[in-house]
């Protein structure tokens, strides 16, 4: 069955930006980077993420640069170098783009080339303003970067009409609140869903503290007394906050997530993995899911899946990044006995703390 | 002289003392030869399998992809009621007898096998119950009749290791023990020095 074309970014190079001084990653519906601490996968999603502010001007963006503020400088490659250059191969559903930024002390310009190889240069205001980057402007607008705190995603909220889920998952019950008011059906569905991942849940409560002042809480089936703010399991908030990014209004349609694997228990990283899977290939309007990890458990699940796993290692100060396919002649090995999570942690591909 | 070394072995006891051995034992037949580590593989397993298969597996990087002077794997014979000590008399059997038969036999089918494009030299260190059982000499004068859990608390008085306690307890022993007393006496040893002679024999011839 031929796959139904969809907007995917295909492939994402950086040039001089913080810890990478010259990458090339290809990028599938789902990605997973995996590497030692400090060795840049944060850096790969500032990266993306300042992109898609500088593109489409995306607002929410939890890195956001203001020049004015701070300048630029501190994200130049040893602060040396003189010329960030990101650049993006976008397949959309009409045509392929190729959006490129080169970001100076002093000013940004854009590239852009066209699948016919034509190259169009100017200031960031000429070509943006201009109809032909409009898909990847959109595809790019519904960027969002996650790595979720339970304690932020359990505190109280004010309560207030189109809310949004911030990077650290602060809103999550301003969120499921405007969808119970406004979006019954989808509130339902985020309760339906949680409960095929966590069964022993019965419901989803949004406890009134004061005057538009709410708490997230969960009621269990086996239990009278429900489960308010930080009395709830940690792992159990973060799946409720995953549904709630999936299904908030004007959701996303690239997620960066660091660590999923937080606090969820081994055997449960599968339903989140399935779920993941699910919305970035079996759904009407797939997502593009990109995720860091340190759990094996979840490295073993992309055994037959290479293409999807990005190796990241920090070479005298560097950050390199390489595709799981480079090693698939060790994965071919017919009497291989490791699983790709034990190979990972021996360092045989890679992706390792230094001795 | 530099001797680039890939190291397989289970943690991080290994990683501090093999590296010290190898210098020490290096430097009796050649001077000038200074070890390089550039490869720690870590087992994640206890299973023989998954030994074997990770040398296999580090067998097609070095010989495909990358490349080193030498490989260097082992593991703990950590129950000798399972895994005899190996003998040297050992006669070669269709089922090898003990763990050390068992990795001569896997090196030298990779060593034989005409895809990889370079062999590397392989060297085997088993020692018995734990490494520790090479540190002990002359305070146990028979390291290898203990336990693990006997050999690690007459060493260090704990079984509970970090790196500051290997650092402190094992690493000085593997800097000075007399490496010559330890080959009379610990046997597991003196296979794994007598692989190093024959090397350091082959590369100075």
């Amino acid at each position: 069955m031929k796959e139904k074309k969809r907007p995917l970014l295909k492939k994402f190079s950086i040039e001089n930006f913080t810890s990478i001084e010259k990458a090339e990653v290809v990028l599938s519906p789902l990605t997973v980077f995996i590497g030692p601490n400090n060795s840049g996968k944060t850096n790969f999603f500032r990266a993306l993420d300042w992109f898609s502010q500088l593109v489409s001007e995306n607002h929410s963006s939890p890195f956001a640069m203001k020049r004015k503020e701070e300048g630029y400088a501190r994200y130049f490659h040893n602060f040396t170098s003189k010329k960030i250059c990101l650049t993006c191969e976008y397949q959309g559903i009409n045509n392929n783009q190729c959006l490129g930024l080169e970001i100076e002390e002093k000013e940004t310009k854009i590239t852009m080339l066209e699948k016919d190889g034509n190259f169009i240069t100017g200031s960031s205001s000429s070509l943006l303003n201009g109809d032909a980057t409009g898909d990847i402007r959109e595809y790019f607008h519904h960027l969002r970067y996650f790595s979720l705190l339970p304690k932020i995603i359990s505190a109280s909220n004010n309560v207030f009409v189109n809310p949004e889920i911030s990077s650290e998952g602060g809103n999550v019950t301003a969120v499921l609140d405007f969808l119970k008011g406004e979006h019954p059906d989808t509130f339902d569905k985020i309760e339906k869903e949680l409960k095929q991942c966590v069964p022993e849940v019965e419901r989803i409560i949004l406890k009134n503290l004061a005057t538009n002042v709410k708490q997230i809480g969960i009621k269990e089936k086996s239990c009278d007394k429900p489960f308010i703010g930080s009395e709830i399991s940690e792992g159990i908030l973060l799946f409720i906050t995953l549904l709630a990014i999936i299904h908030q209004p004007d959701h996303a349609k690239i997620i960066c997530l660091e660590e999923p694997e937080q606090h969820i228990h081994p055997r449960r990283l599968r339903s989140i993995l399935d779920y993941l899977t699910d919305l970035a290939y079996h759904v009407a309007e797939p997502l593009q899911i990109l995720i860091s990890t340190h759990s094996p458990y979840i490295l073993n699940h992309f055994k037959d899946r290479p293409e999807e796993v990005v190796i990241v290692d920090k070479k005298e100060g560097k950050t390199t990044f390489t595709s799981l396919l480079e090693h698939e002649y060790l994965l071919q090995d017919q009497k291989e006995e490791l699983s790709l999570g034990e190979l990972w942690f021996s360092g045989l591909i890679g992706g390792v703390p230094k001795p | 002289m530099k001797l680039e070394v890939v190291l397989l072995g289970e943690g991080l006891t290994e990683q501090i003392v093999m590296p010290i051995f190898l210098q020490r034992c290096i430097h009796i037949f050649q001077k000038n030869t200074d070890v390089s580590i550039v490869d720690f593989i870590e087992n994640p397993a206890t299973k023989d399998s998954t030994l074997l298969d990770l040398l296999r597996k580090t067998y097609l990087k070095y010989s495909i992809k990358l490349q080193a002077d030498i490989l260097l794997v082992g593991r703990d014979n950590d129950n000798k009621q399972k895994h005899l000590p190996h003998d040297d008399q050992h006669t070669k059997k269709a089922e090898p007898c003990c763990f050390f038969c068992k990795l001569k036999q896997e090196i030298e089918e990779l060593q034989k096998s005409n895809w990889l494009p370079r062999k590397i030299p392989t060297i085997i260190f088993i020692p018995v119950e734990a490494i520790e059982s090479w540190l002990l000499y002359p305070k146990e004068l028979f390291p290898e009749n203990l336990t693990r859990f006997e050999a690690k608390n007459k060493l260090c008085g704990t079984l509970r290791l970090s790196r500051k306690i290997i650092e402190k307890y094992h690493k000085p022993l593997a800097e000075e023990i007399d490496i010559q007393a330890l080959r009379k006496n610990v046997k597991s040893f003196d296979l794994f020095f007598v692989q190093l002679k024959n090397f350091m024999k082959q590369r100075i011839d």
